[in-house]
């Protein structure tokens, strides 16, 4: 009995012992004729077309394969879920780490420079005029888009969807208040010109408060949990994020104070409740959807979100339309035109290290598949997520959806969040700061101390202090 | 003299009912909810909240491949987990129990002391052991069924849950083992049998409550299984059915908690219905072995 222990022991001790640490073994060098490329995305279910749309996109690929006389078939295996960003990111990491990952990533334009930095994606071309010249999909892509795929003068990502983060309105509330229909109809442009300002907004949301045309709190919503949909009021008062030049992040001591006196001073008006900071989504959600806010910050995907949840058995758009106006988010200085931040998801390719397959080209040639109108389209009509693709101006099933027609402009006035790798730092610092003035815990003065205080111990040298 | 009676023999049940209301009302509003659009209270309501709106929607995910996948996942996980856990268990604590060896009490205080880490704080570390562990041929990820035990395949998982179970696992046999008679050892061992003879055929069968009831434990912990398999499985949402009911619960759209009472009905029924079968055995966990025993 002992030896027949022992033996199975040796037995399993043994392959451990030779073979422990070695490398990863990856498909072998003549290449398996079906190539299995594993796609994950994040998404609330109106989004599900981040990974449906590879279902279209592969049959396309193979068909092409084999007019070639490429004897790989490609089979692609789909991961999607609405997860929060961290655990995509740590379950991503781990997946890297252990040569496990996914082939096709999608993410925030924002996390390349962690990916990239890892080693965990590959860079897809060295500059944007040649990853165009790789397939004419990508020459279809909105030039400026490229740049938040952009690091250290490498093409790290594909845009898969771009979004705008307007300033709603309930049109009702605003009739209640007095305002005409031209008033109301002329808002947008007031607001593009930096004649209705955050100031105009709060004054505005106040006398509703105090007429009764809205309940107590309810002048104004902002986002209600964490998210850089914040960072538009310190752009608002004329922050900014990044020094392209030295490569560090910066923060505007200035437009910090601004911005966090604003958060204080929306609860301090009685036009955002008390403690609003983690009110939960649903019930957010179904307020201004509803249009009890008089005013809220919100995305242009939750245009489609309200219309097929929230709003299904009202009418959906139709309700909307007549209910709900937008525009860009007003600016925090007189005369400055308004904005939006607009934060591309992009599609990255893993090493093979990370994945632990081959057929990085494959990958690629599947990413330009997808990148087509009549695919992105279907995404962006079902999510009202903004197209990414210059042919979808002139595509009719994208420019007949009116919403989407209409805040197209705002991509002429948006920016976007930097891809530095210590980003995520400079994030958690100024939210921090941000709470702490929101709640009154700290005065904004003692908040935006205390917040630069923090970036400089956290970042050093790769902040700038303005 | 009858109130005597009355207040002796039905008190304790009206308090015990009384006690337990809140309970049973969670459960019938969860069965309620998966047959319902909305409920108000306990009651089913219609879209518009009028009193209605009985549909069986709820229960379309019994339709999906994916259900039976992870139903599948999650019945193996819990298996191996109460197999391993029992089989380690059972010759740990005997080991535990009747032999002397040099570093007994360490390992039992160690064993101990293991028991009382938060699985959380050893996720890391754990991962770094299911990256070695998957690097090697076969047993890496070259198994049957299982996948393996490396990084995300389900013996990883297995191997996870059972090493976190096996401290509970080992002190509950140990204490079974130790209620057994030296008698009846000393007899066997005196007749010339082996000592794992004697474990097998003398032992065994002398704790034979206890290796039901750890069974049982083991197995509804493995069936409720969420942390792990959600940390080292890549598609998290489609290992077992914790953490495919997980995946119900968006992070911004709105949950349909009806369809999420569903699932969790689903996941809860076979717990259920083993535990209305086996509870005279789970609560031998906290009885002891063998009556009578020295």
């Amino acid at each position: 009995m002992k030896r027949i222990f022992l033996l199975l022991l040796a037995l399993m001790v043994f392959p451990a012992l030779i073979f422990a640490g070695g490398k990863q073994e990856v498909a072998k060098e003549e290449g398996p004729k079906e190539v299995k490329i594993v796609i994950r995305a994040k998404g609330n279910p109106t989004e599900h077309w981040k990974v449906d749309a590879f279902d279209e996109a592969v049959k396309l690929l193979n068909e092409e394969l084999q007019a070639e006389g490429d004897n790989r078939t490609v089979v692609i295996e789909k991961i999607f879920d609405d997860a929060s960003w961290a655990d995509v990111v740590r379950s991503f990491a781990m997946s890297a780490d252990a040569g496990e990952a996914p082939d096709i990533i999608l993410g925030g334009h924002e996390h390349i420079a962690v990916y990239s930095t890892a080693g965990y994606i590959i860079p897809l071309a060295d500059s944007v005029s040649e990853i165009k010249k790789m397939y004419p999909e990508f020459d279809d892509v909105i030039d400026n888009l490229w740049a938040s795929c952009m690091l250290h003068g490498k093409v790290w990502g594909v845009p898969q969807d771009i979004e705008a983060r307007p300033l709603y309105y309930s049109i009702p509330k605003l009739k209640a208040l007095g305002w005409s229909n031209a008033k109301i109809k002329a808002l947008p442009e007031r607001i593009k010109k930096g004649e209705f300002t955050l100031d105009d907004m709060i004054a505005t949301a106040k006398e509703a408060v105090a007429k009764g045309v809205v309940e107590p709190g309810h002048g104004y919503w902002h986002r209600p949990k964490r998210g850089p949909d914040f960072y538009q009021y310190y752009f608002s008062y004329g922050g900014y994020f990044y020094d392209p030049d030295e490569n560090k992040l910066v923060i505007v001591e200035d437009a910090l104070e601004k911005w966090y006196a604003f958060q204080r001073k929306i609860v301090d008006e009685g036009i955002t409740p008390e403690n609003f900071i983690g009110t939960d989504w649903r019930i957010w959600h179904d307020t201004v959807s509803h249009g009890k806010a008089l005013f809220w910050n919100g995305g242009s995907w939750q245009w489609g979100e309200w219309a097929g949840i929230y709003l299904k058995d009202q009418g959906g758009q139709e309700y909307l339309f007549e209910n709900v106006g937008y525009a860009l988010q007003p600016s925090g200085v007189r005369g400055k035109s308004g904005g939006t931040l607009s934060h591309p998801t992009v599609y990255m390719v893993t090493t093979e290290k990370a994945s632990g397959r081959k057929g990085r080209d494959l990958a690629v040639r599947l990413l330009a598949k997808v990148t087509t109108k009549e695919l992105n389209t279907k995404h962006a009509v079902e999510s009202t997520h903004i197209g990414i693709l210059k042919s979808q101006a002139n595509y009719p099933p994208y420019n007949k959806d009116r919403f989407l027609s209409d805040v197209i402009y705002m991509l002429d006035y948006n920016y976007f969040l930097p891809n530095h790798v210590m980003f995520s730092t400079w994030e958690d610092a100024v939210w921090e700061g941000m709470q702490a003035a929101e709640i009154g815990q700290r005065s904004p003065q003692d908040s935006t101390a205390a917040t630069i205080k923090l970036l400089q111990a956290e970042l050093g040298d790769a902040l700038i202090v303005k | 003299m009858r109130f005597k009676i009355f207040f002796s023999r039905f008190v304790p049940y009206l308090l015990l009912i009384v006690v337990t209301l809140p309970i049973i009302i969670g459960y019938v509003w969860i069965l309620i909810s998966t047959f319902s659009t909305r409920t108000y209270g306990l009651l089913p309501v219609d879209k518009a909240g009028r009193p209605g709106g009985w549909t069986l929607s709820n229960w379309s995910f019994l339709s999906k491949p994916e259900i039976w996948m992870v139903t599948s996942n999650t019945f193996i996980l819990a298996s191996g987990l109460t197999i391993g856990v029992v089989v380690v268990s059972m010759m740990a604590g005997y080991a535990l129990s009747r032999i002397k060896f040099p570093g007994r009490k360490a390992f039992l205080s160690l064993t101990l002391i293991l028991h009382a880490f938060p699985t959380v704080t050893l996720l890391i570390a754990i991962y770094f052991v299911l990256r070695w562990i998957s690097v090697i041929p076969v047993l890496g990820r070259g198994l049957p069924i299982i996948g393996g035990f490396g990084y995300n395949t389900l013996g990883g998982v297995i191997l996870v849950s059972l090493a976190l179970q096996l401290p509970l696992g080992i002190w509950l046999m140990k204490g079974f083992f130790d209620n057994v008679s030296w008698d009846m050892e000393r007899a066997a061992l005196i007749d010339g049998c082996s000592r794992f003879r004697t474990w097998r055929e003398v032992m065994v069968p002398q704790i034979r409550p206890g290796i039901a009831a750890l069974s049982i434990f083991s197995f509804i912990q493995g069936w409720g299984s969420f942390i792990i398999p959600y940390s080292y499985m890549v598609n998290a949402n489609r290992a077992t059915i914790a953490t495919y009911l997980n995946n119900l619960l968006s992070e911004t759209a709105p949950t349909n908690y009806s369809m999420v009472a569903a699932v969790g009905l689903f996941q809860l029924l076979p717990v259920l219905v083993f535990y209305i079968f086996t509870q005279k055995y789970l609560l031998s966990i906290f009885a002891g072995g063998v009556k009578g025993a020295a």
